[in-house]
């Protein structure tokens, strides 16, 4: 079933370097908005370097080339776009849960004071409305002066997706987000991840084929460089077109 | 948590108890149109099976998808598991409800000494029994699943004693062979569709205990 969200990102003809490694080669995908995108493929498939080309994370490393294009609603993210702004519309939450050492409430209230919100009742409103919609704010509301990193795993990603999410981000890029949680905190954050999808359009790197299959919307397959097949997930995980998707998926690969 | 899981298991219920529903509907119009000698009926019946038959291959492949994706285990597996088996045996079900409406069609006008009595009687039994079936199923009741399992043993009486008052008739009179043939084949239909339900029955008494039982 084709649905018909619109399309979030246009990524065309893309090819990326990093020196002389060519890591992708002439992506073509579209990513819709209110959907979830998972990304899948062996390690050094080079999805985690297409998500992270997605808000320009790949900028840090020195050497590395972008060609083709990336549209964020139609505009070509690495020519007409400041990249803080396209990081400001752009989220992201990492493998490893990363709060800032400080408290939950300062965690939250970081992004919008660096937008310079100073104002404490505003503050106060995202920074509970952040917490709620991270599925986190009854477990922490009476404690937010508490250092997040006394939180445990599970809630510490969770507060990282709060903190991602109070800058009012439009698309979440998620690198493996649960790959550092025990199997209880992992679909806690799978029922979050797929609440978030009404009001965000997300993007998850995973490494858990299963965690694909139970959360995303459309699936991905990454091999060498190259996208072998995109479609819906049931489709990809129940009758894959290509013989390389359906080799990886059934654990015969290489 | 699970939330996508608990709400595809739901909608996949849902559909089987619309699907169940279909199946019921049509139970009652090939009999009605039997006992009532009605053809416009019995085709009404054969025509709708196309839509029974579309359900069966939706929930089947729900249930493919939901495997493939969702990995469920324990009761999750069970259930899933259970449902493509139970969508076989009420499409089953449907299509012996086309059997009958057929030999509605070539039967013509007749009255053979009380049987159609005896098989409406013994429709009654099977309508109720696919009824409690899914029932017990959609109640995840054991108690009504084994109590109506134990119905197929009624209805395999019935259909022996509708079997052995047909060929006395034979016997007695050939003219209306063809008739009789015909009601012997309703009375075989019946007691196949009360066999499934009894299947629909063992799922679910698997679904909940995790027991294969065998009525």
């Amino acid at each position: 079933m084709e649905t018909k969200n619109s399309v979030k990102f246009k990524i065309e003809n893309m090819d990326f370097h990093y020196g002389d490694f060519q890591a992708l080669k002439n992506i073509n995908l579209e990513i819709k908005e209110n959907e979830i995108t998972a990304l899948i493929g062996p390690s050094g498939c080079g999805k985690s370097t297409f998500l992270r080309s997605l808000n320009r994370m790949n900028d840090l490393i020195e050497n590395t080339k972008v060609d083709g294009s990336i549209t964020l609603d139609g505009v070509d993210i690495y020519k007409d776009y400041d990249v803080i702004d396209l990081r400001l519309r752009v989220g992201m939450v990492f493998q490893k849960p990363n709060p800032f050492p400080m408290s939950i409430y300062d965690n939250i209230a970081y992004g919008p004071r660096l937008n310079g919100i100073r104002k404490k009742s505003v503050l106060d409103k995202i920074v509970e409305k952040s917490l709620r919609a991270a599925a986190i704010w009854d477990e922490v509301k009476d404690d937010l002066k508490k250092n997040a990193l006394a939180l445990s795993g599970g809630q510490q990603q969770r507060i990282c997706i709060a903190r991602t999410l109070a800058v009012e981000p439009e698309v979440i890029l998620m690198d493996e987000p649960t790959s550092a949680l025990d199997p209880i905190a992992t679909l806690k954050i799978e029922d979050l991840i797929n609440e978030l999808k009404k009001d965000y359009t997300i993007v998850i790197v995973t490494h858990n084929m299963q965690q694909a299959g139970r959360i995303s919307d459309k699936t991905a397959f990454f091999l060498m460089g190259e996208l072998i097949e995109f479609s819906e997930t049931d489709k990809l995980f129940s009758n894959p077109e290509n013989k390389k998707t359906e080799d990886y998926i059934t654990g015969r690969f290489g | 948590m699970r939330d996508t899981l608990d709400a595809k298991i739901k909608v996949l219920s849902n559909t089987l108890v619309e699907m169940c529903t279909k199946v019921e509907e049509n139970i009652e119009k090939s009999l009605k149109a039997l006992v009532t000698q009605n053809a416009e009926l019995a085709q009404e019946v054969i025509d709708f099976d196309g839509e029974i038959n579309a359900y069966e291959t939706s929930i089947e492949m729900s249930c493919v998808n939901l495997i493939a994706t969702q990995t469920p285990l324990a009761v999750d597996l069970r259930r899933v598991f259970s449902i493509i088996k139970i969508v076989t045996d009420l499409e089953r079900i449907g299509d012996h409800c086309v059997n009958i409406s057929k030999v509605v069609l070539t039967l013509g006008a007749c009255d053979l000494n009380g049987a159609l009595e005896e098989i409406s009687s013994m429709g009654d039994m099977v309508k109720r029994m696919v009824k409690h079936s899914i029932k017990s199923f959609v109640e995840e009741s054991v108690d009504l699943a084994e109590l109506t399992a134990k119905e197929d043993d009624i209805v395999d009486q019935s259909y022996e004693a509708l079997y052995r008052n047909l060929l006395k008739q034979i016997k007695k009179d050939i003219s209306n062979e063809n008739q009789i043939i015909g009601l012997l084949l309703v009375g075989r239909y019946l007691e196949r569709m009360a066999d499934h339900s009894t299947n629909i029955c063992e799922r679910l008494i698997y679904l909940e205990t995790g027991k294969n039982v065998k009525y």
